[in-house]
């Protein structure tokens, strides 16, 4: 299993903010991207979760584009985006209930991705009442539904607790052990650790980055 | 889309106990203050009287007489004080706002009458007043200058004819004519009578207001919904297209959601307004019984429609709590008083008139009145359900352009 993005490109109005955006990643690797803040990460993995088109290019999954096959993209990317995708007034169940069949969601909780994540600890509290760390576990466990095999990641670990960010990064790895591929939009140095490979996104363009642990080499690079 | 839809409604019914006492705090707010209106209004016409001064020459005996005739024994006593003054005075308290106009005499207006050639009274007011009621005015004062000078003209034509054929004792009958014509001028209000044939289409003015109140009341209670349903964080709505629901599918479910939350709202505004209007003791205030209102009820749940697209597309068109309520409060009191939903639509300007007949308010008001007058209305509930798509259709291009812009991605973070 492999993905290749090739040459996507997107403008808004004058400003391009892609240009020919090409990358390949196979299976059982986490990539991250970097960039200041307004660089295009967002776009980038918003355009590949098919929440907005872009001006030209494709992505590829086994050698189908899935810019073409909007079914197909949906069952096989998992998108966390920034924010909170929960609907604040409900309980956790009733906001995994909207991804989830109660068959699907049971078995989750006694012993796959949702007991990893520990919702169940928290599965009757209203998501208005959740800490910030719940919050982002129960929004990850929501875009995992039907464990889709490329997991697409807006900053995940923003302003979470260390505890929280610990049991995110223990997902990701076990994603990762199972063969899928992890494409994360990212700031955090916990997550650039996860990351087999790191890419900077600059003036549009997407550039390879070897983070060797040096901080100021990688604000430069920004 | 159909959990989506089902989760929407259950949102809707965990918050809608605060929805219900926001609105009856509202409709309450909005009775005492129309309450309050009317009951000033009453006050200020049962106790206001024209008062018009009479200027110009009035040392004439028979002047006088009038004037205490007509303050006495004529009809218009009841609406008109007559005060004599100066015509300096009269202009000074026109510009004053103390008298509402004044009547000018020309100088031996009585003594020329008497001899058959009578000028015409001058009437003055002040531009402001220039409305239908000065204008009757205006027209009552040339009715009797013509009809004064005319008449008199007439009898006194009679009565030197009399004179010149030497017939006697014709002074009797003379006596007699302008007995006949002063009890024609006093009795001059049982010549007409008016008639109301209905403001629009035909309705009365209560079921008019109670048409017009209603729509503005309906899109009142959006405001209710603004904390529920305007979106700072569209975090949701970009997983729900990623995941294969389309940002019509989801703006359907919200829009079918709140539709019926809206109904419920309604419903159990309107059991909860019979109790107690029952509890009070005034159930009489109920238009008809509850059978007959069902069709009237049928009508409200069609505009209901309309209103929920109007309301989806305020909420999408605003990005937080504080712009909704002021957004959808001003374009609601704008849309209602440009439909006529607070005065009668003959009030209001032409080019305004014909507008109404476009507006999503003025159509929604005309279909209710249809209640009223037994008309289906059919171009009306076209009309509604032409509005309610046009609403959705702006709520979904809004809502598109949103979740695929930068600024809104942003918006809010964990």
């Amino acid at each position: 299993m492999n993905i290749e993005i090739k040459a996507i490109r997107k403008s808004y109005g004058r400003k391009q903010v892609l240009r020919d955006i090409t990358l390949s990643v196979t299976s059982g690797k986490c990539i991250g991207i970097l960039g200041s803040n307004g660089s295009g990460k967002s776009t980038l993995l918003s355009i590949l979760a098919g929440v907005q088109s872009s001006d030209g290019g494709e992505f590829l999954f086994d050698g189908r584009d899935l810019f073409k096959y909007e079914k197909q993209r949906a069952l096989l990317v998992g998108y966390v985006p920034q924010g909170t995708p929960l609907i604040e007034e409900l309980t956790a169940k009733d906001n995994l209930f909207l991804w989830y069949t109660r068959e699907e969601m049971q078995k989750e909780l006694d012993s796959g991705i949702l007991k990893m994540l520990g919702i169940g600890d928290f599965l009757s509290t209203q998501v208005s009442k959740m800490s910030g760390g719940m919050k982002k576990r129960l929004a990850i466990g929501c875009a995992i539904a039907k464990r889709p095999p490329i997991l697409i990641l807006d900053e995940p670990m923003a302003a979470l607790d260390i505890a929280c960010k610990q049991s995110i990064s223990e997902y990701i790895k076990r994603h990762k052990q199972e063969g899928g591929i992890v494409l994360i939009s990212t700031h955090d140095l916990i997550e650039m650790e996860l990351c087999d490979e790191q890419y900077i996104i600059k003036n549009g363009v997407l550039n390879r980055f070897d983070y060797k642990g040096n901080l100021d080499e990688l604000v430069k690079s920004l | 889309m159909k959990r989506y839809f089902y989760l929407q409604l259950k949102r809707g019914l965990k918050v809608f106990p605060f929805i219900l006492l926001t609105a009856l705090i509202i409709l309450a707010s909005v009775a005492a203050i129309f309450l309050a209106v009317q009951s000033r209004m009453q006050n200020s016409e049962e106790n206001q009287r024209f008062k018009i001064a009479i200027t110009g020459d009035l040392d004439d005996k028979y002047s006088q007489l009038g004037l205490a005739v007509l303050q006495n024994f004529d009809d218009t006593r009841f609406a008109i004080e007559l005060v004599e003054m100066t015509t300096d005075e009269a202009e000074a308290q026109l510009k004053k706002g103390g008298i509402s106009a004044y009547v000018v005499l020309p100088e031996n207006f009585i003594e020329r009458a008497l001899s058959g050639d009578v000028d015409r009274v001058t009437y003055v007011t002040s531009a402001g007043s220039q409305n239908v009621v000065s204008m009757f005015k205006n027209e009552f004062t040339a009715l009797i200058t013509d009809m004064v000078v005319h008449s008199e003209k007439g009898t006194y034509a009679i009565s030197s004819a009399v004179k010149d054929s030497g017939l006697s004792g014709a002074g009797k009958y003379m006596d007699e004519l302008s007995m006949e014509y002063v009890d024609l001028i006093f009795s001059r209000s049982k010549v007409m009578t008016v008639e109301q044939l209905g403001i629009s289409q035909g309705v009365s003015t209560t079921e008019y207001y109670v048409c017009g109140l209603a729509v503005f009341l309906l899109m009142l209670l959006g405001i209710t919904f603004v904390t529920m349903c305007v979106k700072h964080d569209l975090s949701l709505n970009r997983l729900l297209v990623s995941k294969g629901t389309s940002s019509l599918a989801q703006l359907i479910g919200e829009f079918a959601a709140h539709y019926i939350i809206l109904s419920l709202l309604i419903a159990a505004m309107a059991a909860i307004g019979s109790v107690a209007l029952a509890i009070v003791g005034k159930g009489d205030l109920l238009l008809t019984s509850f059978a007959d209102l069902l069709p009237l009820f049928a009508r409200i749940f069609v505009v209901l429609l309309m209103i929920s697209g109007f309301n989806t597309l305020m909420f999408e068109l605003s990005g937080n709590v504080v712009s909704a309520v002021l957004f959808h409060f001003f374009s609601t009191m704008g849309l209602c008083y440009v439909s006529g939903c607070f005065y009668p639509i003959y009030s209001l300007p032409l080019p305004l008139q014909k507008l109404s007949h476009f507006l999503p308010t003025g159509i929604a008001r005309e279909y209710l009145e249809g209640y009223f007058v037994g008309d289906t209305n059919f171009i009306q509930l076209v009309g509604i359900l032409i509005f309610t798509v046009a609403f959705l259709t702006a709520a979904l291009l809004i809502r598109s352009a949103k979740i695929k812009s930068r600024r809104w991605r942003y918006a809010k973070t964990v």
